[in-house]
């Protein structure tokens, strides 16, 4: 259970990377999405803050939307990953990995001796 | 009384009937604030399809989570301006059209002010008053703040204390100059026949509204239902917000000249 928010400068940081994730199993939609990341810990992600990160991706031509026909109007507007969104989403991981082992080594080992 | 007895009907039907309520609050509230989504979007200039689809996905958002607008997205505005949508290119030559009808229909409204007073006091000729050209100067000078005053007042129109001060201030504005008739600037340069310059100034006021409205009508960038391709019109407050913005000028000559004859000081 995670005991209090995140700082929303960790979020800011980690937040786009880990929407590109979520939509790498396959298509979903907005809402979906926003459950996914709660469920895996972030905590509750707000509509106001989810769009415009998949509006943003959808411009650069990282993810695709297509509206799925609902019962009385429009559906949902789901959204997968393209090619480039997939080559970034393996590019971010590998270097959140780089930036995320760089932090935990400094974090252990402080600052190196001169 | 509130108990946990399950079968305490008066408690259970009061929940639900609770329930219902904070419901259809939400709804109405959130109805609401797509209204205002959509005109901040149109205010940016979006086009009407990625209108459309932006307010369609907080429209669904807002269906999956049940929570409320401003909680999930903040205020429309911001959250218009977050969302960074493309915009339609600048049209230079609409933004001219808009410029020339306003001022024309300005022209029209300052004459027919001028033209109220001597009418009101069944004087028939208009006495042209060095005051009456330098307001006209004024007033055309101004225009060039008219777009920008409308979609200010256009973003107010949830604060009325805003919007009081920027409706006095032109108020004022018109008023002021017919003020200023009573206690200066009384040099006449000309005198011409007030009537037909009361009509030819009606007829200026009128026309750029009737050409707005029409042009608005027929060119419009309608907001389209994503996914289904359909045309949707927007809700009535905001089809209202939208004609009453176009002949805001009208109405306000229209009654100023009422209320000129109506308060003029009988003899």
């Amino acid at each position: 259970m995670q005991p209090k928010p995140w700082p929303a400068d960790w979020m800011r940081a980690a937040l786009s990377l880990c929407v590109l994730r979520t939509l790498a199993p396959g298509p979903t939609y907005g809402y979906a999405i926003a459950t996914a990341l709660e469920a895996a810990g972030f905590g509750a992600i707000k509509g106001g803050t989810l769009y415009p990160l998949l509006t943003r991706f959808e411009a650069a031509g990282w993810i695709a939307a297509e509206w799925r026909p609902g019962a009385g109007g429009p559906g949902r507007k789901y959204f997968s990953l393209t090619d480039d969104g997939q080559q970034e989403l393996a590019d971010q991981s590998a270097h959140w990995q780089l930036f995320s082992t760089t932090v935990h080594d400094h974090l252990q080992k402080g600052p190196a001796e001169s | 009384m509130m108990t946990s007895n399950p079968i305490d009907h008066d408690s259970s039907d009061s929940d639900t009937a609770g329930i219902r309520l904070a419901e259809a609050a939400r709804e109405t509230d959130n109805a609401a604030w797509l209204d205002d989504f959509t005109i901040e979007l149109r205010l940016l200039e979006v086009p009407g399809a990625a209108i459309g689809d932006a307010v369609a996905s907080a429209r669904e958002f807002l269906s999956d989570s049940g929570a409320r607008a401003e909680e999930s997205f903040g205020s429309a505005a911001r959250y218009a301006v977050e969302l960074d949508l493309p915009t339609l290119p600048e049209d230079k030559s609409s933004n001219r059209e808009v410029l020339l009808t306003n001022g024309i229909g300005l022209i029209g409204l300052v004459v027919l002010g001028q033209t109220s007073y001597p009418l009101a006091g069944g004087d028939d000729g208009l006495a042209v008053r060095l005051w009456m050209v330098v307001s006209l100067g004024v007033t055309l000078l101004l225009l060039g703040l008219m777009p920008r005053v409308v979609s200010v007042l256009v973003r107010a129109r949830n604060r009325p204390l805003t919007v009081g001060l920027i409706v006095a201030g032109v108020s004022f504005g018109g008023i002021g100059p017919v003020l200023l008739s009573v206690w200066w600037g009384q040099a006449v340069l000309l005198s011409i026949p007030a009537l037909p310059v009361a009509i030819g100034a009606g007829i200026l006021l009128l026309a750029p509204a009737i050409w707005n409205q029409v042009r608005q009508n027929l060119q419009k960038d309608l907001i389209i239902e994503p996914g289904t391709g359909a045309a949707t019109l927007p809700s009535r407050g905001v089809r209202l917000l939208a004609v009453g913005a176009n002949w805001i000028m009208v109405v306000y000559g229209a009654i100023s000249f009422v209320l000129t004859f109506a308060l003029y000081p009988s003899n």
